[in-house]
């Protein structure tokens, strides 16, 4: 993850065009007031985590009103956040996942040394 | 078993029965801290710890489960820890956003930011039983930053709040939120790449 840089094998968003061309028409004033896509994202994370004040929220909603890239991005992290945590907390079920020897043999010695003589 | 048996058992643990967990143990530490010595000494931590705590034991839950809340605790120390003394250099400092080249000068995508997802569109509960979906979110988990995956886990993993984040961590509520923002982007990134390529 040391490089910034989208992978190149990812195409531009579709209908490229036409989200260009708003992008385009659009994108100084959207700058402007706060309502770019790059906002938008930083407010969908956001909204995850806690409740957005007034001014986001209306922000937040009249980007996702606009911009159909944007809100099917929003569905996917949505989506993406979840399978996340859940893929992590599930690793735990893996049994064939098991410690080293070298590490479990270093682990009894120190819990037997901890239990001390009967 | 008697009574009386079952209740000298609870005094004093086995090293049979305390090993007999270290492998479920290790399971959930794994995924949760990066690398897998980490993982390795907070088991034992939390094996020594169980020692010396087997009088508050109550023999209520199961062993593995009063096992495991202790080595949950470890885990959330650890991961602030490494929050505050990180052991290698910081690879994520504040002042680079390492999402700023997914937006052009105008804050318009440059690239989609969703091929790669669709089968994010399937039911979630199936999707996380592939073993190939879990190992490719651990990879690019992995590939995160250090102090990028210690916030996610403890968010996404463990459901600390941001505040509370921010107060274990020493970092402000603010700068969670950003590299909350950062981790997720970074992460379906990773995925979508990972994904792309498959």
């Amino acid at each position: 993850m040391n490089s910034p840089t989208p992978p190149p094998e990812i195409q531009p968003p579709a209908s490229p065009r036409l989200y260009r061309l708003f992008a385009a028409l659009l994108g100084p004033m959207e700058k402007l007031l706060g309502l770019t896509c790059r906002d938008f994202t930083r407010l969908a994370s956001a909204r995850l985590d806690r409740p957005l004040a007034g001014g986001e929220r209306r922000r937040y909603f009249l980007h996702r009103l606009m911009c159909d890239v944007c809100r099917r991005q929003e569905k996917r992290l949505l989506q993406l956040n979840h399978l996340a945590g859940e893929a992590i907390r599930r690793t735990g079920d893996d049994t064939h996942v098991k410690l080293p020897d070298a590490a479990r043999d270093r682990i009894r010695d120190r819990v037997a040394q901890e239990l001390g003589p009967d | 078993m008697t009574d009386s048996a079952s209740m000298t058992e609870l005094r004093k643990p086995t090293l049979a029965k305390l090993v007999a967990e270290a492998d479920a143990l290790y399971r959930y530490a794994l995924p949760r801290v990066r690398g897998h010595h980490a993982a390795e000494d907070l088991v034992q931590e939390t094996l020594v710890t169980a020692v010396k705590k087997f009088s508050e034991f109550q023999g209520r839950a199961a062993l593995g489960t009063w096992l495991t809340g202790i080595l949950r605790n470890k885990i959330l120390e650890y991961l602030r820890h490494q929050q505050r003394h990180p052991s290698a250099p910081a690879d994520d400092d504040g002042d680079t956003d390492p999402t700023a080249a997914f937006y052009n000068d105008d804050g318009a995508w440059r690239l989609s930011p969703t091929a790669g997802l669709e089968c994010l569109a399937e039911d979630p509960a199936q999707l996380v039983q592939r073993a190939e979906i879990r190992a490719a979110v651990q990879h690019c988990l992995d590939r995160l930053p250090l102090t990028l995956r210690s916030v996610f886990v403890l968010r996404e993993v463990e459901g600390c709040a941001t505040d509370e984040i921010g107060r274990s961590t020493g970092v402000g509520p603010g700068s969670v939120a950003v590299l909350l923002h950062r981790a997720r982007q970074l992460l379906r990134t990773c995925l979508q790449k990972t994904w792309v390529n498959a």
